[in-house]
This record gives structure tokens, C-alpha cells and sequence, in this order.
């Protein structure tokens, strides 16, 4: 019986499939996209992989710490995927999106973009709306430790985010760096976010 | 950060962390975290630790540099 419940408990195996492909999907950017394009699935790639990692480590040594005989890699990645769920969903559409803009004609080159359009980004930022209305649902439901670890990581990558880009804007008025695209920007601060997320979970455990 | 004393109420029941987890409603690093004093619980949370181990809140949490 005890059996049969473990398997029936057993987690979801999607979102490790949703993370993979996101993965593999980030190494188009990375291998023929430009140097910005280049940067900001780098970033990407970061907030995913490290998380999975410090995920994975976090599911060996706290979750099985006990066990005389440790998971299979697949096994603990399968519980540490499954651990941030839809998430990875929310992530990979993200990505998807930053492609589409990457994809699309510049503004000049543009000749008309018309309903398609229209309907492209009406859809994109509606879907953003219902994240970020999911998120705030997700937290309220939250108890314990992951609550903390949620609101202390959602605070520091605004901070770094913020402080960052103002920092950025010195060097660009005061030294002509590069202006950077707001998407790259964006793709940072989730980048922090996923980080401070694994980092300081790590740390309360 | 409080000290506590759950480790020692947990076994004396003779429970594992992910006992004390489903007992308590939260995840076995909820327990994990508590136990290593790194996070204080919510006053719901306290109470309901209280009520599990049948003694009060200061009978389990105590300021740290309160013997």
C-alpha cells in the first residue's frame, strides 16, 4: 500500500520536459543569434540552469539526505523540476516571446504590421497579465520557509535589477556605452531572480 | 533568529523531519530550516507547533541568549 501511495505521489514529470526543451531552445540564440541576442539567452540559460543545479543538490542532500541507497540523477531532477512546477512553464514562454521579438523586423524595416500584429502582442500581454495575477495567487498560498524565500528573492532581483540598470545609465550619459534593449534588461532581471531564488534557498537550508 | 528546541521534542516522539512536516502541514525544508534556527515561524505556525508537542509557544522558541 505504502507502494502504491509513493507512486501515486510519485512528481510530474512535464516540468522537467518543459525545462529541457527550453534549455535546448536557448542554444539557438546562443549559437547564431548577435552579440545582444547572445547576451540575453545567456542570461536566460543562467536563471534556469542554476536554480535546476542548486534544485537538484537541494533534493539529494535535504530531501534524501537519509536514504541508504540516493535517487537516480533523473529521479532527484524529476523532484527539483517538479518543485518549481509551472514556473518553468511561465519561463519557457518568456523565452519564446524575447525569440518572437528577436525574430520580428526592426521598427524601420517594418512595413505593416497590421492585425497579425495586433493579435501577437494583445495575446503576449495578456498572457503576462494572468503570470503575474498566478504568481500572486501561488504566493498566497505559500507557507513556511518557500514564502520567505519567494518574497526575499522577489525583492533582491528588483533591487539588482533596478540598481543595476541605473548604474548602466551613468556609463551610457557619462561614457557612450552601448545602449542595451530593454528586453535584455527584463531577461537580467528574471536571470536574478531565478539565481536569488537557489541562492538564498540554499542559505535558509 | 530564535533558538529552539524542536529537535529534541521531534525525538522524543521518535518522528523523522518529514513526520513532523506532514504533522505540521509544511515541507520537510520548513522543518529543516526551523530546526537550524534559520527561519522564525509565523505566529500560526508557532501556535500550531505548540499545540502539536501539548506545551507553549516559549516552551519550544526562546530570544537567543534566553537559556
Amino acid at each position: 500500500m505504502a507502494r502504491g501511495a509513493a507512486k501515486r505521489d510519485s512528481p510530474p514529470v512535464w516540468p522537467l520536459f518543459v525545462f529541457s526543451a527550453t534549455v535546448a531552445f536557448l542554444a539557438v540564440p546562443i549559437a547564431i543569434g548577435s552579440a545582444g541576442a547572445r547576451l540575453g539567452a545567456l542570461g536566460g540559460l543562467a536563471g534556469m540552469v542554476v536554480p535546476f543545479l542548486l534544485g537538484v543538490r537541494r533534493a539529494r542532500l535535504v530531501d534524501h539526505g537519509d536514504d541508504a541507497a540516493p535517487p537516480s540523477f533523473f529521479e532527484l531532477a524529476r523532484e527539483s523540476t517538479a518543485r518549481a512546477g509551472r514556473m518553468f512553464v511561465y519561463v519557457a514562454g518568456y523565452i519564446l516571446l524575447v525569440f518572437l521579438v528577436w525574430m520580428a523586423p526592426a521598427s524601420g524595416q517594418r512595413k505593416d504590421s497590421g492585425l497579425a500584429g495586433l493579435v501577437v502582442a494583445t495575446v503576449a500581454s495578456g498572457l503576462i497579465i494572468a503570470t503575474v495575477v498566478d504568481g500572486a495567487r501561488l504566493q498566497r498560498r505559500m507557507g513556511g520557509v518557500e514564502r520567505q524565500i519567494f518574497l526575499q528573492s522577489t525583492s533582491l532581483a528588483f533591487f539588482v535589477t533596478v540598481l543595476g540598470a541605473v548604474a548602466y545609465a551613468l556609463f551610457e550619459v557619462f561614457l557612450d556605452a552601448p545602449k542595451l534593449s530593454m528586453w535584455l534588461l527584463w531577461s537580467w532581471g528574471m536571470a536574478a531572480w531565478g539565481i536569488g531564488s537557489a541562492v538564498i534557498a540554499k542559505r535558509a537550508t | 533568529m530564535m533558538h529552539n528546541v524542536l529537535p529534541q521534542l521531534r525525538a522524543a516522539r521518535d518522528w523523522t523531519q518529514a513526520d513532523l512536516a506532514r504533522e505540521l502541514d509544511v515541507s520537510r525544508q520548513t522543518v529543516i530550516s526551523l530546526e537550524k534556527g534559520r527561519y522564525d515561524p509565523s505566529l500560526p505556525l508557532a501556535f500550531k507547533i505548540a499545540d502539536l508537542f501539548e506545551c507553549t509557544i516559549e516552551d519550544v522558541f526562546q530570544p537567543n541568549g534566553v537559556a
